[in-house]
């Protein structure tokens, strides 16, 4: 088999830039990612994605168990349907590496390691806790499914901290008391007079991380468009002052919608970000990036009030939206169609309790994607039959409209490279025309080989089976001619080590006047 | 943006590797049971060409199922089994040459290569010419099976059903009898002379022979008491190959060896009325599992229920005959033979038949309760001795003086009859009819629902390429960043003595074109000056 070498004008290296879209639908707390619809399983309510807390009487009637974990992605997708519950193996009986001191049963697949010398660990394991808790030979355990879901943070103005948590004895939201917290003065919109500020004095120190650290990142794409800035006293847009505690996106009322990098790879796609609102299933607001500046754009529907007004940024790079559009998106104030088509376009004007508990609020842009992994309650109880949360000691039902007539779709597109190697295989003229295979030669001729002490001697003369077809039939043979078919193209290193195989779909016939060039691609 | 290169010297480069694993338990009930739906698997897909089975971890039709591995069986051409009319005859020496090819490779004159169960493929050991193969799902292998980890538990009692089927039959479920294969060998024991890599025996131990004692052994030869070696308590009966991740079991797992029996061959009708000791002779060789050497007599004493005494080579069984009667007497000589504890039973004072020695027979209630039956304990042909039993003196108890029946041992392990492979409950399949009469596809079904337990941990190898960046005092103290400078000054000196100041955050590691291939952040910037040294150990996974 002969070995030919590529120049360097038969090797590319090149990028595939591919764009996968997603679709994310949000509803009653539910989050479904490309119409994938929830599993039940044998052993848990939820298949492929999360593994649900469940007890071993009944998964149906398990405490706190959720059915509507389809937002996510499994990596691997291991431990899909398994009894979690009989897994009492524990990995930290193992000292030194002696499995023999492993008791329990064990149900579930989870990644280990051996400590050793190489100080790897993996990454759910704190460097701190890899020094103290583990000495050599330990075992180093993690668990399955490892999972990425898209995920919502929602700041209310005032509020001092990320998103808003709930108090379980009261069912109704935390605000933090002082006396345990850092003081500051903010100054926010004084809730009896909106048109004025009214500044607290003993308000807990801001500390909304998720916002405040994406400060450097927004500032950076400013340049795309004054959206992008993160604090001024004047209103970018306009250069006017700003009231009412000025342009801060510390202290405004937005969310962040976060997009794990694994469902859109580099970047997400600039101009395939769209964000649609429904109320009762009626579109009320759509968002796009229509002018791929990063710009969320009110685009439709068809003469929505503010239609055209930005209601946030997308972070193409940082997989994030954040929205700050405070609108009625059910306001007919503005309202510039048809008298007759004025009902049905926005949907009912319908409150919906968005900030957690016993609110009543318009649909506006900074409650999109409410229950998108933010913290509200989503969780359904088979055995009271609706949305309950957990409050600790038992089940609370929630009122069954308290946000559940609102609906989010989220459609974006990814952004991917997938490098490729090209390479150009010629078979030239008068190459290529031998084969090894035993049929090439004819059949029942002795093989003429000879063996003594020192030398082994194949025939010199052997003949070659011709193969090719003659145009008569009836024992007519056709002049001789080499002729081989290739099936393969094999590719190997430096060190003749084979790396890859291409195939051909049929054999291509090779005669001495012909020529091929095989083109091989390798997606690596 | 670095403006000053440093070139990486060999001692500040070394590679790593660091193994990953995964523990991968597969219960018998997820390969069998807990997805079955109108008698069939959900989770389990046959294809038309019925060559082998999949097995996935929920029911395959969702995108959430994952494969977990293959079934299939096959035979060689030169099996025992192997027939033209059988069916799939083809199929399943295809398998098995297709198999055996890629895991075993070739001999020297191009002749696809045999399994064998100890790994030496060029050799004449015990080849295992039918076998069922697990091919493990790559997604659950990684890149090799751990060595030593590997655990596949099989149930071996005669019922095809799985467990949580009470149904029974001969009074077993499926895994009231269990063995368990495994790479026992481990690390240390691997063979290298497979052209798919690294590969290990399976060797088979009783792990549950149906009650809470494990003091039966299932298979042939094996002791399971504690402090037996390895070479007495493992048995051969497979191989795992570790990177192609495949399992070979041999077909003998199911398989038994007849015993000899000599039925109804003691009958003490009769005994009683005489009034008279009586005695009889075993001889069971030790080729036969027995003492060899002299003969052992059992002599039934008349009218002694305690006080009677033995001698060597003799077990004297003491009778009383004004209140007892023929079936007592049965039953003593029963525990007699058996070794049992019992007043009346005084074993030899020396030679063969002392307590505790076994006399290479199981005495179990014949047709009658005076008759009894006496089974070899090893199974084989050599078993089958004509005159092992013979009457001494007295009534005659002796009516059949010949075991017979035995069959031969080849290729078999279990030492308690052939396993039904049925997927019925009321039909019998050997192995051996499942294999000739039945599809690769029944085959598979049978076996699966054998599965008690598989385990194992696989290995993904983590290459690591450390750069150690040495940073020595006099260098990289000074900035290229724009705002290091101001005026033309360094902007961190106040005074002209102060010392150079700089944070590093950021290394680059370039190749000889000076082209940026990788980049590494520290978690926060480092003060460097002049009176600092740094190493920065950077590492690279790949």
């Amino acid at each position: 088999m002969p070995y030919y070498k590529f120049s360097e004008d038969d090797v590319f290296y090149n990028r595939i830039k591919t764009h996968p879209s997603y679709r994310f639908f949000t509803w009653k707390g539910c989050t479904y990612y490309n119409n994938k619809y929830v599993l039940s399983g044998a052993y848990n309510n939820v298949v492929g994605h999360i593994s649900s807390s469940y007890n071993n009487v009944n998964k149906r009637t398990s405490f706190y168990t959720s059915s509507c974990a389809s937002g996510y992605v499994n990596l691997y997708e291991l431990n899909i349907d398994r009894p979690e519950y009989l897994h009492t193996f524990d990995t930290k009986d193992i000292k030194g590496g002696n499995w023999s001191l492993g008791i329990g049963q064990q149900t579930m697949i989870y990644p280990f390691l051996t400590k050793d010398g190489t100080r790897n660990s993996l990454k759910s394991v704190t460097y701190d806790s890899y020094v103290e808790d583990f000495s050599k030979g330990d075992i180093i355990s993690g668990s399955y499914p490892l999972s990425a879901s898209i995920t919502r943070v929602f700041f209310e103005a005032g509020d001092p901290e990320n998103g808003k948590d709930i108090n379980p004895a009261t069912g109704k939201p935390y605000y933090r008391s002082p006396s345990t917290k850092e003081q500051t003065t903010v100054k926010i919109k004084d809730p009896e007079s909106p048109e004025k500020e009214k500044t607290i004095t003993d308000a807990p120190k801001l500390k909304k991380t998720y916002i405040q650290a994406l400060e450097n990142t927004i500032n950076f794409y400013r340049k795309w468009s004054p959206h992008f800035v993160y604090s001024s006293s004047v209103d970018p847009i306009t250069g006017k002052d700003v009231k009412n505690g000025g342009w801060d996106k510390s202290y405004q009322t937005l969310s962040i919608i976060d997009v794990p990098s694994i469902f859109y790879g580099s970047s997400i796609k600039k101009g395939a970000v769209s964000l649609k609102y429904y109320i009762t299933g009626t579109l009320v607001g759509e968002l796009k990036d229509e002018k791929r500046n990063g710009e969320l754009i009110q685009v439709g529907p068809s003469g929505s009030f503010k239609s055209g007004s930005v209601a946030g940024i997308v972070l193409y790079n940082e997989g994030a939206l954040i929205l700050t559009g405070s609108w009625d998106l059910t306001s007919r104030a503005a309202f510039t169609g048809p008298k007759s088509q004025e009902t049905g376009i926005f949907g009912p004007s319908l409150d919906q309790d968005y900030r957690y508990w016993n609110s009543s609020d318009k649909p506006s842009w900074v409650y999109f994607g409410t229950g998108m992994n933010d913290g509200y309650p989503n969780h359904w109880d088979a055995q009271v039959g609706a949305y309950t949360i957990d409050n600790g000691t038992n089940y609370k039902t929630l009122d069954a409209d308290s946000f559940h007539s609102s609906s989010f779709e989220l459609l974006l597109s990814g952004t991917n490279y997938i490098p490729t190697i090209t390479m150009m295989a010629h078979a030239k003229k008068g190459y290529l025309n031998w084969s090894n295979n035993p049929t090439y030669l004819q059949f029942g001729q002795p093989s003429g080989s000879a063996t003594g002490s020192t030398f082994y001697k194949e025939s010199d003369s052997m003949t070659i089976k011709n193969t090719i077809s003659s145009s008569f039939a009836c024992g007519f043979t056709a002049s001789f001619k080499k002729q081989t078919f290739i099936d393969k193209i094999g590719v190997y290193d430096k060190d003749r080590n084979l790396i890859a195989i291409a195939k051909v779909a049929t054999p291509v016939r090779k005669l001495e006047t012909d020529e091929y060039t095989f083109k091989l691609k390798l997606d690596i | 943006m670095g403006s000053t290169y440093k070139i990486m010297n060999s001692g500040d480069v070394i590679s790593k590797s660091t193994l990953l694993h995964e523990a991968i338990p597969l219960t018998g009930s997820l390969v069998s049971g807990t997805y079955e739906n109108a008698g069939s698997d959900e989770n389990v897909k046959n294809y038309s060409h019925g060559m082998f089975q999949s097995v996935y971890d929920y029911p395959y039709l969702s995108s959430s199922a994952n494969h977990l591995f293959d079934i299939t069986a096959g035979y060689s051409n030169v099996s025992a089994l192997s027939g033209a009319t059988n069916s799939q005859n083809a199929k399943k020496i295809n398998i098995y040459n297709q198999m055996a090819q890629v895991l075993v490779g070739y001999d020297h004159t191009g002749s696809i290569l045999r399994f064998d169960e100890a790994g030496e493929v060029v050799d004449t050991g015990t080849k295992m010419d039918e076998v069922y193969f697990l091919n493990f799902s790559r997604l659950l292998v990684k890149d090799e099976i751990k060595k030593g980890t590997f655990e596949l538990e099989l149930g071996v009692a005669n019922d095809h059903t799985h467990e949580g089927n009470t149904s029974m039959v001969n009074g077993h479920t499926t895994f009231n009898k269990r063995v368990k294969l495994v790479d026992h060998s481990g690390s240390n024991g691997y063979k290298v002379n497979s052209p798919a890599g690294e590969y290990g025996v399976l060797y088979a131990q009783t792990t549950f022979d149906g009650d809470s004692t494990l003091d039966t052994a299932l298979l042939v030869g094996e002791r399971i008491e504690s402090n037996v070696s390895d070479n007495e308590s493992w048995k051969r009966a497979g191989l795992l190959f570790y990177q192609a991740g495949v399992c070979v079991v041999s077909g003998s797992i199911f398989t038994s060896g007849g015993h000899a029996t000599a039925v109804d061959c003691i009958d003490t009708t009769g005994y009683v009325n005489s009034n008279a000791d009586a005695s009889f002779r075993i001889d069971i060789s030790s080729a036969a599992g027995g003492l060899g050497g002299t003969a052992v007599t059992v002599l039934l004493d008349e009218n002694q229920n305690g006080g009677h005494s033995s001698a060597a080579n003799r077990i004297t069984v003491g009778t009383f005959d004004g209140s007892e009667t023929d079936a007592l007497a049965a039953g003593y000589i029963i525990d007699a033979i058996n070794g049992v504890t019992n007043s009346r039973v005084v074993y030899a004072t020396s030679g063969n038949g002392q307590s505790g020695a076994d006399l290479g027979v199981t005495a179990a209630l014949g047709s009658s309760d005076t008759q009894i039956t006496l089974t070899m304990n090893k199974a084989g042909t050599s078993g089958n001795i004509t005159s092992a039993l013979a009457s001494v003196s007295g009534h005659d108890v002796v009516d059949v003086t010949a075991f017979t029946n035995g069959v031969a041992t080849t290729n078999t392990l279990l030492n308690f009859g052939e396993v039904d492979m049925s997927s019925t409950e009321t039909g019998t399949e050997t192995i051996s009819d499942m294999l000739t009469g039945s599809t690769i596809e029944a085959s598979a079904d049978a076996f699966r629902n054998r599965i008690y337990n598989i385990q194992f941990n696989n290995t993904t190898e983590l290459n690591s390429t450390i750069y150690f960046c040495r940073v020595n005092h006099n260098e990289f103290n000074y900035s290229t960043n724009p705002t290091y400078t101001s005026a033309s000054q360094i902007n961190v000196k106040v005074d002209a003595k102060d010392s150079a100041v700089s944070y590093i955050t950021t290394i680059g590691l370039y190749n000889a074109q000076n082209e940026l291939l990788a980049v590494a952040k520290t978690s926060e910037p480092l003060v460097k000056t002049p009176e600092d040294e740094l190493t920065l150990r950077v590492r690279l996974d790949y």
